[in-house]
């Protein structure tokens, strides 16, 4: 299956660090090392405008202080620059019409906490494939 | 001319002038037999010969060709020429008509499965759109647009390369229009939606076909034969189009432009037919010019053959025995109708095959839905199909009916689940997101409804969701599956009682002096209840607490059926106590005799259970085991005593009937990790210190009996889910542990018990909106360590919800009383986020040391 090309920076937004530690190191052993993390949207807001080279794929927890994932997946859609980036929503178990408004927005998907390697690859997979069919 | 049956007439005459002429007979009627004829022969020859065979025949003769010769004229050329003509132009025509059908056949089975993709609805609202903004609004309307789709996949499913469109009659817009307009009308059709053009020639008007006119009154399919006009030559099928009520509201038209097929016929008449008959009569004509011109026979022969053939009559031909012009000629013509045959039989041959193969692909198709219906049928689950606009198809497996109690055919996917209010807009958010593919569909699909609900036989149905797709890959309908798991579902409740049994008796086995203490507790507990009810005004808190405290005993004892109806009980006092808050009158009508009831359950429980819990069940009081080293150093005592025993019997009592505390409380290791394991919670074995401090039990046990609670209430309220404690950079295992110590202080002896968590302590924010929302004053003047005390108020949580394991606030309120009962305080210290600590002080009054 394809995979993110190693190069892709990272971007994980997460007010729990140790959240932020567990994906991290999930990803690496993806062989995705270039990984920027931001503790909430507005932060991560700041770090994807900033970004350059430019952000490939976003992984944001939903829920978060200041600006939830939603909020910023919002504000990602609404910027014709970021239209296109891959974005997977962290969200927990029980937010399922939270999703539907998600995909509505133009999440590329999410995950499940706890959050697990091997389904976080397989998503990972999924968005590129889709990327890939245009 | 007559070729029907075996009894060929043929009408030509044996001529005994052309016998006499030519000798022998070299040209004949046509006879059975290669024999040359006698005149006696020729009523057989008509009479009976199955396929009958002319001969041109005679000894092989010099002669020959000049007497023949002589007789052909022009005319008699003209004739055979004519009779070639015909039996050419017939064979065309046949070739033609089968043609036709086949084509036709074909052409109508397409019409017959594509209407069903074509709504009637939306082809209504096309025409309104047409009406409403003309032809460029009925173009941009998105039924237009799916029509149109749908058109196209049927173009392409069936590789039809003219254009599909739809009709009506331009007479339904009688009403708007005047006498002229009317007229402009009359006897008209007109286009309405089309697959493929470019300019959509929507609303155009030609003159109606009958057959267009047959579909909209009868609503059965019709058929077009071959027609011409200046596009090629067609074939068309016609098809109703319904809408939802069943009514024909338009007709599907599709075209066949045979063109190619006519041409390749065409040709066959010219290189097969045309020119060989040309050809025969250059011949005929260089020989007659070059030979006479008198009548011969064999030429009139050939002429009548020719009829015969040109009446559908291939099995005759013409015998050559002559190397003249006439036998050329009879060589050609012979050729000629072999040709015919071979041709003929090739076409029929063809025509049955393919009605035989679409016979047998009909019948496998039939064959492999019906399979496929059995299949689905007997698998007991209930299938279902829904499309984009959420409707079921009238495909779905029996078991649906059952299942979902009713048939989904023609629902919306929501009806036939039963689903309504807020989970029917979120099934409506949902179920579009299923065909839009932004993600694999079964990560879609995992935000749907999981679960038949509506089911008034509380049965358990789960539901499943998997995509159909077409040629494409596009999801273009979604099977819905419903599974009967209730005989699962109850087959784990079963296995999860008897792993509860299984527990309960290794709890009783383990903890049999628990037990009997509980069992002693129990007869009190139950008397003490009786006592307050039979009070006029019997006491609702204290009711309420005594029965709270039996539910959480007999639970933490996985006593099943007692511990569910305590917990009934306890939770009609709930309401009680509401209506005691609002101010209501509270009446125990029925409540002696249920705490009766109860009482009753829990005997028939330890009946039942005799022979696991042995004496522990009886009321002999506790059993104590006495080790056999102590029994003998008491002996021995006692032998040195004087008659003054009284220290010994207090030394006896210390000794023997002293328990350590962990014996007392060790067991509360249990239910935290069950309660833990209830939640979801992960919980380390608890770690106790002190535990080997004894006591004089006695005194001690509603204690510790009320210490349940706070077991509970540290893994249920204070530790968290496993995920979360990671997030807080915690390890996803939790700890409980009891703390026991014994302390000296103003001359007394203290018990001092500690229950310490490591979950997300308490926090005084939230206890504080508690209070307030409860109407609770003054708590600005407290500090938080203050605030956090009114846990131990009566009625006091912070949980929301009611669960079974604690959460209804009370059980702190029982230890606080137990506590003070005693003569001793507790009190809660907590570091929110880090943990609490529950510590409850007493004093013993009879220290064991």
């Amino acid at each position: 299956m394809p995979m993110f090309d190693a190069a892709t920076r990272i971007l994980i937004a997460d007010d729990a660090s140790s959240m932020r530690l567990t994906i991290k190191a999930m990803l690496n052993g993806f062989g995705l090392n270039d990984v920027t993390e931001a503790t909430n949207g507005n932060n991560a807001w700041e770090l994807l405008n900033a970004a350059n080279p430019p952000i490939g794929l976003i992984l944001s927890d939903q829920n978060m202080p200041e600006c939830t994932g939603m909020e910023f997946l919002k504000r990602v859609r609404a910027d014709a620059k970021f239209a296109k980036i891959p974005f997977l929503l962290v969200t927990s178990e029980g937010e399922k019409q939270m999703i539907v408004d998600a995909i509505k927005a133009g999440v590329s998907n999410y995950v499940t906490k706890p959050v697990d390697a091997e389904a976080l690859k397989k998503k990972l997979e999924a968005v590129v494939e889709k990327m890939a069919k245009g | 001319m007559s070729n029907s049956g075996d009894g060929v007439t043929l009408p030509w005459a044996f001529d005994t002038q052309m016998e006499s002429a030519v000798g022998s007979g070299q040209v004949s009627a046509p006879v059975v037999d290669s024999h040359v004829d006698s005149p006696t022969r020729k009523k057989q020859a008509g009479g009976s010969a199955n396929s009958p065979k002319p001969v041109i025949a005679g000894a092989p003769s010099e002669l020959s060709f000049f007497t023949i010769g002589r007789k052909i004229t022009f005319a008699q050329i003209g004739v055979v020429l004519l009779a070639l003509i015909v039996a050419s132009v017939s064979f065309f025509v046949s070739v033609k008509s089968d043609l036709e059908r086949l084509l036709g056949q074909r052409l109508e089975s397409i019409a017959r499965t594509s209407t069903l993709m074509l709504s009637g609805d939306d082809h209504e609202a096309v025409v309104k759109a047409f009406l409403d903004g003309g032809p460029e609004a009925a173009v941009k309307s998105e039924a237009f647009g799916r029509l149109k789709a749908a058109m196209q996949k049927v173009q392409k499913n069936n590789d039809l390369t003219s254009d599909v469109y739809t009709l009506i009659s331009a007479e339904r817009f009688n009403d708007l229009y005047d006498e002229e307009g009317r007229k402009a009308l009359q006897g008209n059709m007109m286009f309405m939606a089309m697959a493929t053009a470019k300019e959509p020639y929507v609303g155009n008007m030609m003159p109606i076909y009958d057959e267009v006119k047959e579909v909209l009154a009868t609503g059965k399919f019709a058929r077009k034969k071959l027609h011409k006009d200046s596009e090629g030559s067609w074939v068309s099928a016609f098809a109703p189009i319904l809408d939802s009520q069943g009514k024909t509201v338009a007709v599907l038209e599709f075209d066949y432009n045979a063109g190619e097929e006519v041409a390749q016929a065409d040709r066959q008449l010219i290189i097969n037919i045309l020119i060989p008959a040309l050809f025969g009569l250059l011949v005929a004509v260089f020989l007659g010019a070059y030979i006479g011109k008198s009548l011969s026979n064999p030429i009139r022969t050939l002429s009548d053959v020719a009829d015969l053939v040109a009446g559908g009559n291939f099995d005759v031909s013409v015998d050559v025995t002559t190397r003249d012009e006439t036998g050329a000629l009879g060589t050609v013509f012979n050729k000629m109708v072999s040709d015919l045959k071979k041709q003929r039989l090739e076409l029929q041959d063809y025509a049955q095959n393919l009605e035989k193969k679409i016979a047998e692909r009909t019948a496998q198709l039939s064959d492999a839905n019906r399979s496929i219906q059995g299949m689905v049928d007997s698998v007991g689950q209930g299938f279902f199909m829904f499309g984009k606009d959420g409707k079921c198809l009238s495909i779905y497996s029996r078991a649906c009916a059952d299942l979902l109690e009713g048939s989904p055919a023609g629902k919306f996917a929501w009806e036939a689940l039963k689903i309504s209010g807020d989970a029917q807009t979120d099934f409506l958010g949902w179920f579009p997101l299923l065909f839009e593919e932004v993600m694999p569909f079964e990560d879609v699909a995992a935000l749907g409804p999981k679960e038949f609900h509506a089911g008034s036989r509380g049965k358990y149905i789960t539901l499943e969701y998997f995509p159909v797709k077409d040629e494409s890959g596009a999801v273009s309908r979604v099977v819905a599956i419903a599974t009967d798991r209730t005989a699962e579902r109850d087959a784990n409740i079963r296995a999860e009682k008897q792993r509860e049994y299984a527990s309960m008796i290794m709890k009783l086995v383990k903890n049999k002096k628990q037990f009997s203490n509980l069992v002693n507790e129990s007869r009190s507990y139950f008397a003490q209840l009786s006592e307050e009810l039979a009070k006029s005004q019997p006491d609702l808190d204290s009711v309420f607490r005594t029965v709270h405290t039996f539910k959480s005993a007999s639970a933490s004892f996985s006593m099943g059926e007692v511990a569910h109806t305590a917990h009934e009980y306890e939770s009609e006092l709930v309401t009680l106590r509401k209506q005691a808050a609002d101010g209501g009158k509270v009446e125990f009508t029925g409540w002696p005799e249920k705490i009766d009831a109860l009482a009753k359950k829990f005997d028939a429980f330890l009946e039942e259970n005799r022979g696991i819990i042995g004496g522990a069940a009886g009321g002999d009081g506790p059993r104590v085991e006495i080790p056999l080293n102590a029994m003998r150093e008491f002996s021995k005592q006692l032998e040195k005593t004087s008659r003054d025993n009284k220290p010994i019997l207090a030394d006896f009592e210390k000794k023997f009937l002293s328990e350590s505390l962990e014996s007392l409380l060790g067991h509360y290791g249990d239910i935290i990790t069950l309660v833990a394991t209830r939640q979801g919670k992960e919980v380390n074995s608890m770690k106790i210190t002190g535990g080997d401090i004894r006591v004089m039990a006695e005194p001690f046990q509603p204690l510790f009996s009320s210490l349940v609670h706070a077991f509970r209430n540290a893994v249920d309220h204070g530790l968290e889910l496993p995920d979360d404690r990671i997030e807080s950079g915690k390890a996803p295992t939790g700890t409980v542990e009891l703390r026991l110590e014994r302390e000296q202080q103003a001359g007394k002896t203290w018990l001092k018990i500690q229950v310490v968590d490591d979950g997300r302590g308490i926090n005084p924010t939230v206890i504080r909106e508690k209070l307030t929302q409860k109407g609770v004053k003054g708590l600005d003047r407290e500090s938080d360590e203050e605030v956090i005390q009114h846990v131990f108020d009566a009625g006091f949580s912070t949980k929301d919800q009611v669960t079974d394991i604690s959460g209804r606030g009370i059980g702190m309120d029982a230890i606080r009383a137990a506590a003070q009962e005693l003569g001793g305080s507790c009190r809660v210290s907590s570091f929110v986020g880090k943990g609490s600590v529950l510590e409850v002080r007493v004093p013993d009054p009879n220290p064991v040391i």
